[in-house]
């Protein structure tokens, strides 16, 4: 410290010289004042320095560690700097002391210019003490607001290492979730796919099962139709083997014989050999006519309207016939060949050859037909019905549609010609000639046989059932018309009406052998033979006594009332069931069939007769 | 001599080892293509989905996977969550999208971007097919077609697509909907009889639908449906919006003629190849 001499010659220069002492000094402090004002202004930024370079990532404990050391190192300085301070403002405080008491102690001379130092001196003197003052507060607030600001870089550092552990730990926990999250999504969208494609295997399946089934189905459509094809095939066969039996009908006539049957016809023709001209006769009648009008289109269901004469395919086109053409007429052409035989035997020789041609032609073109259409006509063509058939009246072997008819008929022109002769008795009882033989009855048996199951189908497995109530009735008509005869009626017809009585039950078993049981077709033959010998024994009191007539009674009586019996069955035992209660509606369709076969017949019968009349000498119809 | 044969003859191994080597390192680095990482989602089919070997396959990776050829590029398939593949592609974890039918935001559609929109810092190429919205149902005595028919019935449709946002604008104030991350539950429901009709594209509904005989099997049919406007960001490929040259090069081998065929023409013209993941 220089020291200001006041005997110096020099003493005003050197008072200015440590006044700029002074000064300098001043501002150094006032230097450092400002820096510790800065270090220290709680409203500039608390982040120091080398804070500020640190990223947000190297928040770790080692780094803060760095950063407490580098702020109390700066920490240290400050107050160092401030310490010094305080030293230099005491040394000034001195110095200011000493020159006060240099310039009191100076010369008079000076006065002005030592007033005006003394002044300077003491505005410096109070500055000093304000600033002393001044630093000492503020040294007491560094103080407290270093220690506070210490506490609260603890507390923040703290606080700062426990957030930024719950920031980290929720970071994870938000990251953990999140990659559950989108797993689950990725897991519950694999499910879902998977559930579709078990989906379209599901529908992949079904519809190869689907297939699969309809492949099943397929083969068994073609097997069922092979089958159908077999069953066709058969059936056809079936049918070609009934119009053999069928036509084993002729021959059992032409093996009719009795001595009645050995005489000639009018004309001298062979009675065996007018069957011939019969079924000649009556087979070109039903081709060429006969056919059309019983199966062709029907017209209100009385006539049928179709010519087959030149070709098969003369129905609607519509209409589906059930059986082939030629095989179907060559059946039922078999019908039309017995009723035309019935009516031939019949008559017999009251008749020539060629009024029997004519009337066969006639049998087969109109009588057989006309009434065939109104039973039958559906037989061919399902929706071809005729109007008794549609009515409900059944006939399925042609009790009634042939036999009946056919009876009917030969009854009527027989006792029309009766009129005309005088009545006469055979001594030799012809009542005990057969109008079948032995073996015309069992052709019959085979020719009914046709006749019954010839329509019937293979696979009904009714075939054999109907062949055997047709046997069983038939057996059970001829023992019991042979029983009857025999204790009932002491003469020599036993065997004679035991073979009338086995064709009355063929005959009356034909219109519902394949709907009877075995005993309901026993029971039916047997009625039939009792019917057998009471319509003969009938027929001869009342209407054919003559003794020519006695084939004719025996026909009539065999069927003509077989005929209405075997109808009759239909409803009395056509039933389901054993023997129940008849069906009474079936009946009445039954009796209407009846009535309205024997008026047809009967009226028919008038007119052909009436014809033959104009001209009997032409044809030689009367003996 | 014989002292320095073993040693030549080690040194000449060693030389010849050295020379394979070195011409290997050389063939692979010759052989080698640059790679470009496509993400896709996993499981939508047909247009993009993943085999059970993880291979990546279907009618969009086939298309994008020709182009990578035609570009001599190596593409790898990845994927993903769409949202998820956005972010890696913006992030620089891929370098392409395949955008199968996501709905725009409705206030960026109403800008009416035309290609190739820019969507958060994404740019799209043409589209490489054309969907064709149609109406899947049961076969009923009288198919719905027009909206009103579809009064207070369900319809199912993938969450978040172009035929979502269609739906709610067209069809909300009159039917159900009912969105679905997966389309194919929305089939399962409608076989089901859960809800009544999905709308989907029709490529979709050919290959998931009528080519696996779901139809036969649950009486199902297909009701087409009039043009309708859906937002342009259907079976695209986006990619960053500063990769410029890219786009340039994939617009130019996937739409070169700028003429896009309906997908399902697509689905049965493209033969969809394995491609590698």
């Amino acid at each position: 410290m220089p020291t200001i001499s006041t005997r110096s010659p020099n003493q005003y220069r050197q008072s200015w010289i440590y006044i700029s002492l002074l000064c300098l000094l001043l501002c150094c402090q006032s230097v450092v004042y400002g820096e510790e004002k800065t270090a220290v202004t709680p409203s500039s930024s608390p982040t120091p320095a080398v804070e500020q370079k640190t990223t947000p990532v190297a928040t770790d404990k080692n780094k803060s560690a760095t950063g407490t050391e580098e702020d109390t190192e700066a920490k240290t300085q400050a107050q160092a700097q401030l310490e010094n301070s305080m030293d230099n403002v005491k040394v000034i405080e001195k110095t200011l002391a000493t020159l006060r008491k240099e310039i009191d102690s100076s010369k008079k001379g000076v006065v002005l210019n030592r007033a005006t130092i003394k002044d300077g001196l003491d505005q410096i003197s109070n500055q000093l003490k304000d600033a002393y003052t001044g630093l000492e507060g503020m040294r007491n607030n560094i103080s407290t607001n270093a220690l506070g600001l210490e506490k609260l870089k603890t507390d923040l550092s703290a606080m700062d290492a426990k957030f930024k552990d719950n920031l980290l730990e929720l970071d994870r926990k938000i990251t953990t979730n999140t990659s559950d999250v989108s797993s689950q999504k990725y897991l519950v969208e694999n499910y879902a796919a998977g559930g579709y494609e078990t989906l379209l295997k599901m529908a992949e399946l079904s519809t190869k099962l689907e297939k699969l089934s309809q492949g099943q189905t397929l083969q068994n459509d073609q097997k069922q139709d092979q089958r159908i094809s077999m069953i066709k095939d058969l059936n056809r066969l079936w049918v070609l083997l009934a119009v053999v039996l069928v036509s084993l009908t002729p021959l059992a006539f032409v093996l009719s014989s009795n001595r009645e049957q050995y005489k000639p016809l009018l004309d001298g023709t062979p009675q065996h050999q007018g069957v011939l001209l019969v079924c000649l006769g009556v087979f070109i009648g039903y081709f060429i006519i006969g056919f059309g009008l019983m199966f062709g289109t029907s017209a209100g269901g009385w006539i049928g309207t179709s010519s087959y004469v030149l070709g098969e395919k003369a129905i609607e086109p519509n209409m589906t016939p059930l059986f082939a053409f030629a095989e179907f007429l060559l059946y039922q052409a078999g019908f039309a060949m017995l009723a035309a035989l019935i009516i031939y035997t019949a008559v017999g020789r009251q008749f020539s050859g060629a009024a029997h041609l004519l009337l066969a032609l006639f049998v087969g073109a109109v009588l057989i037909p006309v009434f065939g259409h109104w039973a039958w006509a559906g037989r061919y063509i399902t929706d071809n019905k005729g109007w008794l058939e549609s009515a409900g009246f059944i006939d399925t072997g042609g009790s009634t549609t042939v036999h009946s008819v056919a009876a009917w008929f030969a009854l009527v022109i027989v006792w029309q010609l009766s009129a005309q002769t005088p009545p006469s008795h055979d001594p030799d009882q012809p009542e005990n000639e057969p109008v079948y033989s032995a073996s015309a009855v069992l052709f019959l048996w085979l020719s009914a046989l046709g006749l019954t199951t010839g329509t019937l189908s293979i696979s009904s497995n009714q075939i054999e059932t109907t062949m055997l109530n047709v046997g069983l009735a038939g057996s059970a008509g001829g023992i019991m018309a042979f029983l009857h005869y025999r204790y009932f009626r002491i003469d020599r017809g036993h065997i004679t009406r035991a073979l009338g009585g086995f064709v009355t039950g063929l005959v009356a078993v034909a219109a519902s052998a394949p709907t009877l049981s075995f005993l309901e077709a026993l029971v039916v033959g047997a009625v039939a033979g009792i019917i057998h010998n009471g319509g003969f024994i009938l027929l001869r009191k009342y209407f054919l006594q003559r003794s020519w007539q006695v084939r004719t009674a025996y026909i009539v009586a065999i069927h003509g009332g077989g005929g209405i019996w075997g109808s009759l069955c239909v409803a009395l035992f056509g039933s389901k069931g054993l023997f129940t209660l008849p069906d009474f509606t079936q009946l009445v369709s039954q009796l209407e069939g009846i009535a309205i076969a024997l008026l047809y017949s009967v009226v028919l019968a008038n007119v052909v007769f009436f014809l033959f009349t104009l001209n009997k000498k032409r044809f030689s119809v009367i003996s | 001599m014989s002292r320095i044969t073993p040693p030549l003859g080690v040194l000449l191994l060693a030389c010849f080892f050295g020379w394979q080597v070195t011409n290997a390192q050389a063939g692979e680095a010759l052989s080698q293509k640059p790679s470009l990482y496509i993400g896709i989602e996993n499981n939508r089919r047909p247009y993009a989905y993943f085999t059970d070997k993880q291979q990546a396959q279907g009618l969009l990776v086939a298309v994008v996977t020709s182009a990578c050829r035609q570009l001599e590029l190596d593409c790898h398939f990845v994927g993903g969550l769409f949202n998820d593949l956005v972010q890696s592609l913006q992030n620089i974890k891929l370098n392409a999208v395949v955008v199968i039918d996501p709905s725009l935001p409705p206030e960026v559609d109403a800008l009416k971007l035309t290609h190739p929109a820019n969507i958060d810092r994404l740019k799209l190429t043409q589209p490489l097919c054309q969907i064709t919205p149609v109406f899947i149902q049961k076969k009923l005595a009288q198919a719905r077609s027009r909206p009103e028919d579809f009064k207070g019935t369900t319809i199912g449709v993938q969450e978040g697509s172009v035929f979502h946002s269609y739906l709610l604008a067209n069809y909300g104030n009159l039917a159900h909907l009912k969105s679905y991350p997966l389309l194919e539950s929305a089939i399962v429901d409608l076989v089901f009889d859960r809800i009544d009709a999905v709308l989907a594209d029709e490529a979709f509904v050919s290959a998931r639908v009528f080519e696996s005989a779901l139809d036969e099997y649950a009486n199902l049919v297909v009701t087409p449906i009039n043009k309708i406007g859906l937002a342009p960001t259907s079976m695209t490929l986006a990619v960053r919006d500063r990769d410029t040259d890219l786009l340039k090069q994939l617009s130019g081998v996937l739409t070169p003629t700028g003429k896009e065929p309906p997908c399902v023409e697509l689905l049965a013209t493209v033969p969809v190849k394995l491609a590698k993941k």
